[in-house]
């Protein structure tokens, strides 16, 4: 049943080209058909409005040659653009972002090497600091708690031993 | 001598092929202001490039070739975008379907007025296809040009242009549809690859 659906043979022809044979074929089918017979009338719809769209034609208005012509000497007169000029008109935008890409590459991979740059040089002084606001909120917390945790340790092992001797 | 600079010569040219090139333009454009705009700008790239002209095909049709890449850029630099959906009906449109449907003759529109209703319909539904699209539908289903003729107009291969024409068609099918079956359309659309 498939293959005698007429969707595709709408779409491959235009409907003003389709032969005799062609459209007896489709009106036997789209009678039993619903979705082809909505293809057909859309196909013959557009067939018909395409054929109305074409038949406006504008002409030439009567000066429309002397228009042109005009245009002709004026492009003629004016002073013609140095190739770079040009050549820089097409390209600029593309080429002034490259060369802006390449120094911020250039940039960062020259910063990231450099040890002695004093970014880096500060990130290691404050690393080594012992006294930093860092080292005595936190290291001093964690000794706190080291402290604590060998008392609770040795009190254990007290109360082992006293348990064992008894 | 035209290749020369030679402006007479240059002259006779715009005269022999303005109609060719206001035919082609008026594929793309209604307006009559923006088919001139569009034929303007073409010939005066056929003047600045007549230097490039081989003489291997015809000049007509390298000026047509010419003249639809510009409408075709004009149209994408634009980015045109139709002045009304194809879902908006206006009050002319609804009655030329409905008469359209039932059966009335659509060979000859028999009144200018009814022809100026059914080319504004048209132009609605070509505005929302691509401008390739609109080409080859113009020109294949309705100048009825050979898929040769159209493939050299615009630098395509034969077999290129015949996709084209199928997809454009489809479109164009699908818009109108939607038009008379919204729900209909919907459905035929996401089974379409089943039926088709």
């Amino acid at each position: 049943m498939a293959d005698t659906h007429i969707i595709k043979m709408l779409d491959e022809t235009p409907f003003g080209g389709l032969r005799d044979s062609d459209i007896a074929r489709c009106e036997s089918h789209i009678a039993a058909c619903e979705q082809c017979k909505a293809a057909y009338e859309a196909a013959r719809l557009a067939s018909s409005l395409i054929q109305a769209r074409t038949s406006e034609t504008v002409n030439a208005g009567p000066f429309f040659k002397a228009r042109v012509l005009a245009a002709i000497r004026e492009r003629r007169l004016a002073p013609e653009e140095p190739v770079l000029l040009r050549m820089w008109r097409a390209a600029g935008a593309m080429v002034s972002t490259m060369v802006l890409l390449l120094a911020v590459l250039t940039g960062i991979t020259i910063f990231t090497q450099n040890p002695d740059s004093q970014w880096q040089t500060a990130i290691a002084a404050a690393s080594e600091n012992l006294y930093s606001p860092e080292y005595v909120v936190l290291e001093r917390g964690d000794r706190d708690d080291d402290e604590l945790a060998n008392d609770q340790v040795l009190g254990t092992m007290y109360d082992l031993e006293d348990g064992d001797g008894q | 001598m035209a290749r020369d600079g030679n402006e007479r010569a240059f002259e006779e040219i715009l005269r022999r092929y303005s109609p060719r090139v206001f035919r082609v333009a008026s594929r793309f454009f209604r307006q009559p202001a923006a088919v001139e705009d569009a034929a303007q700008e073409a010939f005066l790239k056929a003047y600045t490039q007549l230097s490039s002209y081989e003489g291997r095909g015809s000049l007509e049709g390298w000026l047509a070739r010419i003249t639809a890449n510009q409408c075709i850029n004009m149209l994408r630099s634009a980015k045109r975008r139709p002045e009304s959906t194809v879902s908006e009906l206006t009050d002319h449109d609804g009655p030329w379907l409905e008469n359209q449907l039932a059966g009335v003759s659509t060979e000859r529109h028999e009144s200018s007025e009814r022809g100026r209703v059914a080319a504004d319909l048209a132009e609605k539904v070509l505005s929302e296809l691509p401008p390739d699209d609109r080409l080859v539908l113009m020109s294949i289903d309705g100048e009825q040009l050979p898929v040769k003729d159209v493939a050299q107009m615009t630098g395509w291969s034969e077999s290129k242009v015949k996709v084209r024409a199928f997809r454009a068609r489809r479109r164009m099918r699908q818009a109108i549809q939607k038009l008379l079956h919204p729900r209909a359309a919907g459905k035929e659309e996401k089974g379409g690859e089943h039926h088709g």
